[in-house]
């Protein structure tokens, strides 16, 4: 009996020492948000990870409150929280993103710069990078309740399933 | 009343094996006295398993930290010797204006102070999953430096507000840009109604940094027309913003693999002597940041700072271009 107490505490060691691993990568992940903006965290930005590491990307720019306005339109008085994402070199239109407005009104406000942002890549892709097209085409800007997302990206219907 | 009692399986294999080992080893039995062999408790053999395991573990963490501390030290070796590349580079660059003798200051600037000082850069970029940590040449500067300054360029120059290197209201830069667009187009109507040019004047900013040429490249390119619009760019940004120091970054090259094969690095090097002898014709600093170090040994484009469609920037390649265009403005 103490001979299997000593195994089970063993293997209990085992993997909380792995566990240890793991929560290490994390840690670094978050603290890369933390630093990028304290507002694009938890689980919104869980939600944006999770599309990312779903969906081929190219290389993408965590938004923060200070720059969200400049990139996609929205004011970052409207929103109490979000994670958005935003290929910021020219090359592809690909950005996505998910917000928690601060009330009807202002998810409207949201709603409506995300439309204009969506609007203006498809004006800028649509001659510049014809091949490019199919990630606009089926792009999406949904309002539910408060929660506003938007996405343009290879896979828009997994970023649906996952931002929602 | 009888009851019928399943044959217990677990003690007949014992009975059995306590008979074989018997019967096997019976002769060694009787001599050693070890009249039975035991199985090793389950507890025991789980426990030297796990044992192993942890070793194996603290084997490999060691391995792992010891792999990184090389990697970083290689990194670190190949980085020094990219700046010194980088800074013999910056010594060939052009500025008609300036004299042989201002050339020479700007060099030997460049080279005394490779690193430069404060590096206010806010972007923050998620990498890709498969990306490896960039090599770079000096890749810090100094924001605040850019504050007064605009920047005029296609696709590749929205990234210097893409990735916040520098604010958007200092960049008049979009998709298609070419030299004529940037005197007639809008460059973003949601922002400004107007050109580049018509921003430029408003603005009255002290520099104007220019990247344009890659939109309408090809082996077709009529060059005539392309200094034409180069050369008409300059003139009026020359004579509505007569303050402000112009410099104009060489046209950057494409990987070997790029998306773009309509675009040759032959047809860019054919632009970019074109746009270098017109910067000497009109008195402008043009800047080769292609030799200095976004071509490789064969001249494509070095894939760790293209994005994959072999053209655009990766987000760590602005500031190395930040970098030395703040160099070179202060060295002249």
């Amino acid at each position: 009996m103490k001979k299997k107490l000593f195994a089970i505490t063993c293997a209990a060691l085992i993997c909380a020492s792995f566990a240890g691993c793991g929560s290490s990568t994390e840690s670094t992940s978050s603290a890369g948000n933390s630093a990028a903006d304290s507002s694009a965290a938890g689980n919104l930005s869980a939600k944006t990870d999770a599309l990312k590491a779903a969906v081929e990307t190219p290389e993408m720019v965590v938004l923060t409150k200070d720059t969200v306005k400049d990139i996609l339109g929205v004011d970052s008085a409207d929103v109490t929280d979000f994670s958005a994402l935003n290929c910021g070199n020219g090359a592809y239109p690909d950005a996505f993103g998910i917000f928690t407005a601060k009330d009807a009104d202002a998810a409207k406000r949201v709603e409506d710069a995300l439309k204009k942002f969506v609007e203006k890549r498809n004006k800028d892709f649509k001659d510049y990078k014809p091949n490019e097209m199919y990630k606009l085409d089926d792009s999406f800007v949904e309002t539910n309740g408060t929660t506003v997302v938007f996405a343009i990206c290879a896979d828009n219907s997994k970023a649906k399933e996952l931002l929602k | 009343m009888s009851v019928y009692r399943p044959p217990n399986k677990k003690n007949t294999y014992h009975k059995i094996g306590i008979k074989n080992s018997a019967g096997s080893g019976g002769k060694q039995g009787s001599k050693y006295n070890m009249p039975k062999k035991q199985k090793l408790p389950t507890a025991v053999v789980v426990t030297n398993i796990l044992m192993i395991c942890v070793i194996l573990a603290v084997c490999g963490v060691v391995f792992a930290i010891s792999f990184n501390n090389a990697k970083y030290d290689k990194a670190d070796a190949s980085k020094a010797a990219e700046r010194s590349k980088a800074a013999e580079a910056l010594m060939s660059t052009t500025s008609s204006e300036n004299s042989e003798s201002s050339k020479d200051e700007s060099s030997s600037a460049v080279s005394s102070e490779t690193v430069s000082e404060t590096s206010q850069v806010t972007a923050s970029v998620a990498e890709s999953s498969a990306a490896a940590p960039v090599e770079t040449v000096s890749d810090e500067f100094d924001k605040e430096f850019f504050k007064d300054d605009l920047f005029i360029g296609d696709s590749i120059f929205t990234g210097l507000y893409g990735y916040s290197y520098i604010d958007r209201a200092n960049v008049a830069a979009t998709m298609g840009y070419t030299p004529y667009g940037a005197q007639e187009l809008p460059f973003d109507d949601t922002f400004y109604s107007g050109s580049a040019v018509d921003y430029a004047k408003e603005k009255q900013p002290k520099h104007i940094i220019i990247m344009l040429g890659s939109n309408g490249l090809s082996d077709n390119t009529d060059f005539d027309d392309f200094s034409n619009g180069y050369k008409g760019l300059l003139n009026r940004l020359k004579t509505e913003c007569s303050e402000a120091k112009i410099l104009v970054v060489s046209v950057p090259p494409v990987t070997a693999n790029t998306e773009y094969t309509q675009i040759t690095n032959t047809v860019i090097d054919t632009a970019n002597e074109k746009i270098k002898s017109l910067c000497s014709e009109l008195g402008v600093t043009y800047y080769d940041f292609n030799d200095s170090v976004l071509k490789d040994a064969n001249g494509y484009f070095k894939e760790e700072y293209a994005e994959l469609d072999g053209l655009h920037f990766k987000g760590a390649t602005y500031p190395i271009l930040l970098s030395n265009v703040e160099k070179l403005l202060k060295s002249e």
